[in-house]
């Protein structure tokens, strides 16, 4: 189990609640219990009083009739007695308390000046008198005991009501009601400072798939601003980068098309008709790849904007457009998929996709299914597959599993490049697995927004 | 621009043939085309007699534009005639 929630704003909400609940739990503790004490104290000296009136009254009354006058004084807000010997005093007593056991000693021995002993009810033993009982004492109540001039003693238990805090409920309702305001609290407070750091990180994201993403406003706190700042210049760079290869990509391909054109003309002056021919189709093949290359290159930068768009139809022309060119392509899924996305680009990424798969697997078989989180389109073909181990490298741009570099099966491996960069702009990615029945499939995941 | 939206605002993607006809029926509305003028507005040239190749186009046509392409309603088919767009046209 993992202590911590993975998300900032859980993290900074669990300190702050866990902070700021624990300061007023505390806070709240020390108020109570100080209140408690007092009140204490106010009961138990009254209480005192009451015992010094009593000892007075039995001072008074003839031996023969203490017993009868202490069974009339007993009742439920006062229980007495006369025992032989002082109660044990117990293992435990209260240590909030001591306190309030002080004053109503000091109280008693300042009034009677006789040998006084306040103690805990021993909540194991019980009341010590073991008759008349018509108040029950509970575990806070106090013993109290009174060294009588005749050796006995004079045993006295307070009622319940002196220690303890009835309206208990109290706390707990006002912890409760303090612990959600809060967390409420926290929450609100935790948003607010995570709110940017999200929005960055949602930035940095599109920029992954996006390079001319605009660049963020340096908002939020000072070490925010500090990496917002970081993470622009970081994109400029970058952009310029990109812009740099390309455009030189670009120039190249331009010069060396134009040095192409010439050579073209001069083939044209070879005698030998047979080298002549073969010439120029060495020149469609250079001028093949030097078009591929800067496709590939451009798709990197290209400034395609989103737009929304049905990607069922795009699929199924593609579909027809194989179709036509006596390709065994067919298609399965809904007729209308509004998408928001770049359909030149995605239109490319599946043109190649569907074409590995029909050069390669003699035929293609292209679904589209709405999943939960994505929208998956599975190109399925009869070839001979892909060994898992090489999966991940055909990916890899100028990669070719036929070593022959032929150019009737297909291009300069970057069919597959270009498609995953195409798809990863999208927020998806492109996994090939074996298919049971015999070929394989290409799982394009596209990620899914709302409005579709 | 080459463009076919929906009153959605949703780009439908469009072939170049299937755009040159959806052309020859909105410069040619609520008249009935024959295979043969629809080759020729499309194509510019003649066409073999059974050239088939106008139907294929037509239904690519309809899943795009019509609401059930099972059942349509703008590009009608007209028995031994040919095609019928029905709308009427605005620039």
């Amino acid at each position: 189990m993992r202590l911590l929630p993975g998300r900032l704003t859980g993290r900074i909400t669990l300190i702050l609640t866990a902070g700021l609940f624990s300061a007023q739990a505390i806070a709240l503790w020390l108020f109570i219990h100080d209140r408690l004490v007092t009140s204490m104290k106010v009961f138990g000296l009254l209480f005192a009083d009451r015992v010094v009136t009593v000892v007075d009254v039995l001072d008074e009354t003839p031996p023969a009739e203490q017993a009868k006058l202490l069974q009339v004084l007993n009742g439920p807000s006062l229980q007495v007695g006369i025992l032989d010997a002082p109660p044990a005093k117990p293992e435990r007593e209260a240590w909030h308390a001591e306190e309030v056991r002080q004053a109503v000693r000091s109280r008693l021995q300042i009034e009677l000046a006789r040998p006084v002993q306040v103690q805990d009810l021993d909540r194991w033993a019980g009341s010590p008198l073991a008759e008349p009982t018509s108040a029950i004492p509970s575990r806070q109540s106090m013993v109290i005991a009174i060294g009588q001039p005749d050796g006995r003693w004079l045993i006295f238990v307070t009622p319940s009501n002196i220690a303890s805090l009835r309206r208990s409920w109290r706390i707990g309702f006002w912890l409760l009601t303090m612990g959600l305001a809060i967390w409420l609290i926290s929450i609100w407070a935790a948003r607010r400072v995570t709110q940017p750091i999200m929005r960055f990180a949602i930035a940095a994201e599109q920029f992954g798939q996006d390079i001319n993403a605009p660049p963020l406003p340096e908002t939020g706190s000072r070490e925010l601003r500090q990496s917002i700042q970081a993470f622009n210049q970081m994109q400029e760079r970058l952009r310029q980068l990109v812009n740099d290869r390309t455009f030189m990509i670009a120039a190249i391909s331009h010069d060396l098309r134009t040095v192409l054109t010439r050579l073209r003309l001069r083939a044209e002056f070879i005698e030998d008709a047979e080298q002549a021919q073969k010439a120029i189709a060495d020149m469609d093949q250079m001028q093949a790849m030097l078009t591929e290359t800067l496709a590939f290159a451009r798709a990197e930068s290209m400034t395609e904007a989103p737009v929304r768009f049905d990607l069922a139809e795009l699929l199924q022309s593609l579909c027809d457009d194989f179709a036509d060119a006596n390709q065994r392509v067919t298609y399965d899924g809904p007729t209308r998929l509004t998408y928001v996305g770049r359909p030149t680009t995605l239109h490319r990424a599946f043109m190649n996709l569907i074409h590995n798969a029909v050069t390669y697997g003699s035929e293609a078989d292209v679904s589209l299914a709405l999943k939960e989180k994505s929208v998956q389109v599975t190109i399925g073909d009869r070839g001979p597959g892909i060994p898992a181990e090489l999966r991940a490298k055909v990916f890899t741009p100028f990669f070719r599993l036929e070593q022959s570099r032929n150019r009737e099966t297909g291009g300069i491996g970057l069919g597959l490049a270009v498609a995953q960069a195409a798809i990863q702009r999208h927020g998806g990615n492109i996994t090939l697995t074996e298919r049971s029945e015999g070929g394989m499939f290409a799982v394009v995941r596209l990620r899914k927004q709302s409005g579709c | 621009m080459r463009e076919l939206t929906s009153p959605e605002q949703v780009l439908m993607p469009l072939t170049a043939s299937q755009f040159d006809l959806l052309v020859a029926f909105v410069e040619h509305p609520q008249q009935v085309l024959s295979r043969d003028q629809l080759l020729e507005l499309t194509k510019g040239y003649e066409a073999a007699p059974f050239d088939r190749s106008v139907d294929v186009q037509l239904s690519r046509l309809r899943r795009k534009i019509e609401a059930d392409p099972k059942v349509p309603t703008l590009i009608k088919t007209v028995r031994g005639g040919g095609y019928l767009f029905t709308p009427a046209v605005e620039r």
